[in-house]
């Protein structure tokens, strides 16, 4: 859950390509608003989150636009269901034609004020990435800035709480009950974890690679480092190198084909 | 399959999981040099996979040629280590004056990101420094020097909270993958 939608919109979105950083387009007033990756089948995906609107997905459109060259690039049309959100982005370069549709759920809160409606291409277009810093006022967020109906007023933080409370506290059940019974913990938790996804009502949390990079990975390698004797480590420094990274990086990288090599520009 | 994506096949593959490794080797009564072999390895593989699964990635979007990948690894890993030595020695002094426990295991949270954040953001050459083995790096040498910088009471506590810290995370990891099944059923990955 995120933090509740106020302040205004200047034009703010990251757009990612295949990881390379392809378009920028100012900021968010407190954080990045998303980070909207370019599939290699042309899709725009967005982490689906409360308050992205079609803002977001105009932003990209005109900004993968503008990097592409593209001569006409824009949102097609948007329109809100009972509680889902959908754009289709259109864009039209001068190598290629895409469109894209995206389908977002709208948080129950935002979801019941709003009717079944469609936002027309004036309304979206208010959104220019290439232009100054100015306030956008979307359908759905404007909606949403209302305290009353903000995702993650109020109830957002206490959701988080109850989600770190509900997975420490599955951790340490199923854990507990693994060693009782001899099994393997990691396979267990999977297990227990794979069922309580299919059950419904209940909050998935995302795991984003930003979030094992920079959440998880540190503190479990530094954990793990500062248990290892250095001594036993050097005395066979040899075996770990070669088959960590030695082996694989003789192995791949010198041998990288040239012609392989040559058709990467 | 083009090279590079194989490639980075290779790398998410590459790193097998030191858990299962040590826990199917206690049952077995494996050598102790080959369960030493086998945990150094994977601490070290994650590190070197990671850092091979990004020039990889770089590579497939057409913008790496082999010499430049093999320039980038050696830049992320020697920035790693070199990072790793510099937050290591800054913080080797410190401890060694601190003697409180909790300050101690206070300053020890510090170091992971301390370690992995400015070695990624260090570039040379539009390669950034590999913050996994920056962490590593500091790590292998801060457990190696805690019997001359800590005392015995913090190298306890700070023994107890690290474990406590790596059974949560490493659990959660586990539970949060099994709850990813959905959303991949869905294709919404």
């Amino acid at each position: 859950m995120l933090s509740p939608v106020t302040g205004s919109i200047k034009n703010s979105i990251l757009v990612e390509e295949r990881g390379q950083r392809i378009g920028h387009g100012g900021t968010w007033q407190a954080r990045q608003i998303g980070v909207v990756r370019v599939q290699p089948d042309r899709h725009l995906t967005l982490p689906v989150t409360e308050d992205h609107g079609s803002l977001v997905v105009a932003a990209a459109a005109s900004l993968l636009g503008r990097w592409r060259r593209a001569a006409r690039c824009g949102v097609r049309s948007a329109s809100q269901r009972a509680a889902e959100y959908v754009a289709v982005v259109e864009c039209r370069g001068l190598a290629s034609t895409w469109s894209s549709r995206h389908e977002m759920r709208l948080p129950p809160a935002c979801s019941t004020a709003a009717d079944s409606r469609s936002f027309t291409s004036a309304e979206v277009s208010k959104v220019d990435p290439s232009g100054s810093p100015k306030a956008v006022t979307d359908p759905i967020l404007t909606h949403c800035r209302d305290p009353r109906h903000a995702p993650g007023w109020k109830h957002g933080n206490v959701t988080v709480a109850i989600s770190i409370l509900a997975l420490v506290a599955t951790v340490l059940a199923v854990t507990a009950l693994a060693n009782r019974i001899r099994f393997s913990a990691p396979l267990l938790l999977m297990l227990v974890g794979i069922g309580l996804s299919f059950l419904p009502r209940i909050p998935i949390p995302e795991l984003s690679s930003e979030l094992v990079l920079i959440g998880f990975l540190p503190p479990l390698l530094y954990a793990a480092a500062i248990r290892t004797s250095v001594i036993d480590f050097r005395a066979n420094r040899r075996s770990i190198a070669q088959l960590s990274g030695a082996a694989r990086r003789r192995h791949c990288l010198g041998r990288w084909p040239d012609h392989l090599a040559a058709s990467c520009p | 399959m083009s090279f590079p994506v194989a490639f980075a096949l290779g790398a998410v593959v590459a790193p097998p999981d030191a858990i299962a490794a040590t826990a199917i080797a206690r049952r077995v009564g494996l050598p102790r040099r080959l369960v030493t072999i086998l945990e150094g390895e994977s601490l070290v593989n994650d590190a070197t996979a990671i850092t091979c699964l990004r020039i990889a990635i770089a590579a497939i979007a057409g913008t790496v040629t082999a010499a430049q990948a093999t320039v980038g690894f050696l830049i992320a890993a020697l920035g790693g280590v070199v990072v790793g030595l510099v937050v290591a020695l800054i913080v080797i002094p410190i401890r060694v004056r601190v003697t409180q426990p909790v300050f101690d295991t206070a300053i020890s949270l510090l170091v992971p990101l301390a370690a992995y954040l400015p070695a990624e953001l260090l570039s040379i050459a539009g390669f950034h420094g590999s913050g996994v083995i920056a962490v590593v790096t500091a790590g292998l040498i801060l457990g190696h020097k805690s019997p001359v910088i800590q005392s015995g009471q913090s190298r306890l506590s700070e023994r107890v909270n690290w474990a406590t810290i790596q059974f949560l995370l490493e659990n959660t990891v586990f539970l949060m993958i099994g709850l990813q099944a959905r959303r991949i059923d869905r294709g919404q990955l």
